[in-house]
């Protein structure tokens, strides 16, 4: 009792010493005689068969779909679990990591939570190929409005509704305040600083949601997601096409031409209220301006021409545009039921039609779509702005694949955060680059600058 | 050490000379023991050995990637390399020791105080401030982060003026503000932790024998002397046993910046703390070799800290029964 | 039993003159001044749980919003709350309360009748090993919860229990912490001439534990029962591990994750597809009445927390 660091102190770390020769030990013994092997992934193991249940999960805004399917197919049984759609949550994917390890355990179908999933889920031997299962559906798609899905030679997914970008404007207050729609992106910039100046506080764009990326350097062309072959990327921040981006997003941030918020942020709403225009997905108009920031009818309007960089032919953004994955690792009954399940979300009007509040993907489910929402005179001009919405589909440049690091969270841990943060806009497109290629890298990817 | 020695001799005056004891029974005291002790072995084993049996053997496989997924078999420390020579190793142990410096010598300094303090209200108030203090603590974990978002949102916070007159008006600005994460996260972990601790070691210094302080009393000590200087030695080894725990609370941080990234629209990075990295390891790497190595290079770091704990504060002296 | 309460709970300082001197002052002050810092926040959040949507988004109410509390934000708070889960897994917010007090509790229980032996065998019965037992013991209530996530997750998939709540309550059932109390406590509370008078009476080791060591081990159970239930109740990472399949089988605390996860405060954009729409009242509800069990514990077990001979004798 007299010190504890004499005597006491040199058995009890003999004993730590013991313990942890003891689990070592252990250790060589377990994994002399174990089988289990690595826990890595990738093989697709024996298919199975449930009878006909299926299990799907979706995210929250998904559920109706599932739930539309459970009214149309009374006569299948159906588990709907709905899954985490934050931004940055990776439980789907820790989850999709044990059945990996478990054999066993994957939903039927899932509505992945963010479109780089289907990076990993088809690595992982999880996707299964449409190409082959369900070429019908394939056949209903365009190739450019599916061709997130085209996975290394194969398509992956069936994607639930298309998100090109086209200019929003506030056609009440261009009118108002007497502007004329850009038709480049450079119009754009100097409308967007011109706005900025004349009138504090109104906004031109957003930069701190994880598809501000998607908005402003997917459609420069700018080599951030460039899939070279399966284990090489192309990133190249110095690429042209980056840097007229770059400088763009430079002059709108200096100007406070554009709030830090992300548009999913919970402040978005009241700032949403300022927005003067924007590179935006076609589902802004109802999911965001309609139905989340309450924008006054009337007031919004799509450009018909978008935004070009040369002059001549528009080039724009896409943003999600959700993706449904159907598992490989199924046959027999609870396969077809689960292909009935997928050509329901992708086609049915049910859901297509009457409750999803995306351009369908699905080239014969738009025409409906748009009828509908037309009964619903939410824009400045409707029939207008409903009529670029399919042919916007075309501006988007195709070289971009999602990959296995996720562009649109390391935009927001390094842009959005430098940028609410206070700092200028050159610190955070630096940190942002070095982040970007160091992720890759971290994936295994090998990085190269061109092509 | 006089103080420990009499609160020894009073706490297990009752204890007969070892000598007379020794080696009478020792099969059937051993037989016995390890009978007792079956269901806790049982449980051992499923909760505790296995998986860090498994995870010290999955360390030193091959460490695959998605695009290298059949990269197995025995691999030496290649894991741990890899692990060690990621662009984020550095920085993630740089950023947990930020929120440990803030917080660990508040919590401690906060725990002692207000057990002393509590110590030395008798009666109902006292007992009141107890249950005040632990109330916090019963919003653990999700509970807990669902009152700071709370706090922290600049538009219904009730210290909202201070949050605007810091020049804050989203909770995104507050948290991704450079600097601000690991006072935050300290905070976090002090107003959760704190009440539970204070109650345990107030429970220790009500069962400091009577006699001790009242003959200090008796000597003329005011309440001041008496806490610092016969109190306060008396419970040292509880210091060190709280630090011990705390550090290894502080150094499994997870929860807490995982969904603080959520709330802040991602704009935290999403490997902040060690834990997080080794998640990212794991579930979004796909490489379970580096996973393990990383849990385990945070154990060798935490029972390398704790050990020190454990000799500096004398506790745990496992020997003398 | 005597040995445990023959000394009775004192006032601490009662040989000091009681009378209202600057120490005395300065002492009550600053720590009302703490309690009320800590109660300020609480009392804010618990406003926002018994308001109104509107009231807390206009920020109505006054001080603290306490001018926002209603009724009817209450009833229309838990209405959300209880419809929350959909046809498939009904009020599945009482689903995640039953299967959290499942868990806690079937892992206190376990957690009981293994530390309580064990704390006792290691206490007053030698045998090789002992110190290895402790100090793995030891090792294991520091070793980080990430560590065991995947290891846990195959283990509990080889018995094909992935999903299953008996599972998670077991493997809370492990709880080292525990035995260090139970183990401190037969060393401060039952003398060795009592277990020497047991033996000479001719009692088994075993029937030493469960007629004299038992009958006075009732604070000990209280402790080990109240820290693994506290540290049950809010885990966070077996459940996300091991409950994998179905939103019917989770516990509290992922549950509420999952609330905060389709809330539109922080997604916007999911309010659109759904049908119970979830605000900071309803969030603050849910995380409120989640704590309430852990409040009643605390309560229950509070007289034995400050006793606290078991824990005072830590220093051994």
């Amino acid at each position: 009792m007299k010190t504890s660091l004499g005597v006491h102190g040199k058995s009890r770390l003999s004993s730590v010493t013991t313990a942890v020769a003891t689990l070592s030990i252990a250790g060589l013994v377990l994994s002399g005689c174990s089988s289990a092997g690595g826990a890595t992934t990738s093989s697709t193991g024996s298919q199975t068969d449930s009878g006909g249940k299926i299990t799907v999960w979706v995210d929250a805004p998904r559920v109706p779909a599932a739930d539309a399917f459970k009214t149309a197919h009374p006569e299948i049984p159906i588990n709907i679990v709905q899954i985490d759609s934050t931004v940055g949550a990776t439980t789907t994917q820790q989850r999709f990591a044990q059945f990996d390890a478990a054999k066993k355990g994957w939903p039927d179908a899932i509505f992945f939570p963010s479109n780089d999933d289907v990076a990993w889920a088809s690595k992982t031997g999880y996707t299964a190929n449409m190409s082959t299962d369900t070429p019908d559906l394939v056949a209903g798609y365009t190739k450019t409005a599916l061709a997130s899905c085209y996975i290394d030679g194969a398509y992956r997914c069936l994607r639930n509704d298309a998100a090109p970008d086209v200019l929003w404007y506030n056609a009440a207050l261009f009118k108002q305040w007497g502007y004329t729609v850009p038709k480049t992106w450079a119009e754009y910039t100097s409308l967007a600083v011109t706005i900025a100046k004349d009138h504090p506080g109104y906004i031109s764009g957003f930069t701190g949601d994880a598809y501000a990326p998607n908005r402003y350097l997917w459609a420069s062309d700018c080599p951030t997601n460039v899939s070279v072959n399966p284990t090489t990327v192309q990133i190249n921040l110095q690429d042209p096409k980056c840097t007229r981006a770059e400088s763009m997003l430079s002059t709108l941030t200096a100007a406070k031409a554009l709030s830090t918020d992300g548009i999913f942020d919970a402040d978005a709403a009241k700032v949403g209220q300022k927005l003067v225009m924007s590179p935006g997905a076609v589902w802004w108009g109802d999911y965001l301006f309609q139905q989340t920031w309450k924008l006054p009818a009337k007031t919004m309007q799509a450009s018909p021409t978008g935004l070009s960089w040369d002059g001549t032919t528009a080039q724009m953004g896409d943003e999600g545009g959700g993706l449904w994955g159907m598992s490989s690792h199924i046959t027999g009954k609870e396969l077809a039921n689960a292909e009935t399940f997928m050509k329901f979300v992708v086609s049915d009007p049910a859901w297509q039609v009457k409750l999803s509040t995306g351009l369908p993907a699905f080239t014969a489910m738009q025409q409906p779509w748009l009828t509908k929402q037309a009964s619903n005179d939410f824009y400045y001009d409707t029939a207008a702005t409903l009529a670029t919405f399919a042919p916007a589909i075309n501006t988007v440049p195709n070289d971009y694949s999602y990959l296995l690091y996720d562009t649109g969270g390391e935009w927001t841990s390094t842009v959005a955060k430098d940028l609410a943060g206070g700092k200028d806009f050159a610190t955070a497109w630096t940190d942002f680059g070095t982040d970007l290629v160091a992720k890759a890298k971290a994936a295994g990817y090998t990085v190269v600058t061109t092509k | 050490m006089t103080t420990a020695t009499t609160t020894e001799a009073l706490v297990s005056g009752r204890r007969a000379p070892a000598s007379v004891h020794r080696r009478r029974r020792p099969h059937k005291e051993a037989w016995g023991a390890w009978t007792l002790m079956l269901p806790y072995l049982v449980l051992l084993l499923v909760g505790g050995l296995v998986p860090i049996v498994y995870a010290l053997y999955t360390s030193v496989q091959k460490s695959p990637t998605l695009l290298e997924p059949n990269k197995t078999g025995f691999g030496g420390l290649a894991a741990y390399v890899k692990v060690i020579s990621d662009f984020r190793f550095a920085q993630s142990f740089k950023d947990i020791f930020s929120v440990l410096v803030i917080w660990l010598p508040i919590m401690i300094v906060a725990i002692v105080g207000l057990a002393l303090l509590v110590h030395a209200s008798p009666g109902r108030f006292g007992s009141i401030m107890r249950f005040i203090y632990y109330i916090p603590g019963a919003l653990g974990g999700v509970a807990n982060l669902m009152l700071w978002v709370y706090l922290l949102n600049p538009s219904q916070s009730p210290i909202a003026g201070v949050l605007h007159g810091l020049g804050f008006t989203t909770i995104k600005q507050v948290v991704a503000t450079p600097g601000d994460l690991a006072v935050i996260l300290a905070a976090m972990l002090l107003l959760q932790g704190l009440g539970q601790w204070v109650v345990t070691v107030n429970g220790g210094l009500n069962s400091l024998p009577d006699d001790v302080l009242e003959a200090a009393s008796l000597d003329g000590a005011n309440a001041w002397q008496l806490a610092w200087h016969v109190k306060l030695p008396m419970i040292r080894q509880w210091i060190g046993y709280a630090a011990l725990l705390n550090l290894a609370y502080g150094f499994q941080l997870f929860l807490e910046p995982y969904l603080l990234n959520q709330v802040a629209a991602g704009a935290l990075p999403s490997e902040y703390a060690p834990t997080q990295l080794g998640y990212w390891f794991a579930f979004v790497g796909s490489d379970f070799p580096a996973a393990a190595a990383m849990s385990i290079i945070i154990v060798i770091i935490t029972l390398a800290i704790g050990l020190v704990v454990v000799f500096r504060s004398g506790l745990f002296s496992v020997e003398e029964i | 039993m005597s040995a445990m309460t023959s000394r009775p709970p004192r006032a601490p300082g009662a040989g000091a003159v009681r009378r209202w001197d600057a120490g005395r002052i300065a002492r009550i002050a600053f720590m009302s001044v703490v309690a009320l810092t800590f109660l300020y926040p609480l009392v804010g959040f618990l406003t926002v749980a018994l308001s109104t949507d509107n009231g807390v988004a206009a920020g109505t109410g006054g001080f603290l919003g306490l001018g926002g509390i209603s009724l009817a934000g209450i009833q229309h708070s838990w209405g959300q709350i209880i419809a929350y889960g959909g046809s498939d897994t009904p009020h599945v917010y009482l689903t995640w309360i039953g299967n959290t007090l499942f868990v806690a509790i079937g892992g206190g229980i376990l957690a009981l009748l293994a530390a309580l032996p064990t704390g006792y065998a290691l206490a007053r019965l030698r045998f090789r090993g002992k110190k290895l037992i402790l100090v793995i013991t030891l090792l294991a209530m520091v070793m980080p919860n990430t560590v065991f996530v995947i290891p846990l997750f195959l283990e509990v998939n080889a018995v094909n229990a992935v999903g299953k709540l008996w599972p998670v309550a077991v493997i809370m059932g492990f709880f080292p912490f525990g035995v260090y109390l139970s183990y401190i406590h037969f060393r401060t509370a039952m003398p060795f001439e009592l277990v020497e008078a047991a033996r000479i009476d001719g009692l088994g080791e075993i029937a030493i534990f469960q007629r004299i060591a038992l009958p006075i081990s009732k604070q000990a159970v209280a402790l080990v029962a109240f820290f693994s239930f506290v540290a049950n109740w809010t885990n966070f990472f077996l459940p996300l591990a091991l409950l994998t399949s179905s939103f019917g089988t989770q516990t509290i605390s992922v549950g509420i994750q999952s609330l905060i996860s389709s809330s539109p405060l922080f997604n916007p954009t999911t309010a659109a597809g759904l049908s119970v729409k979830l605000y900071m009242p309803e969030l603050a509800l849910a995380t409120v009445v989640s704590t309430v069990p852990l409040l009643i514990v605390f309560i229950v077990a509070q007289r034995f927390l400050i006793r606290g001979q078991t824990l005072g004798a830590v220093k051994g």
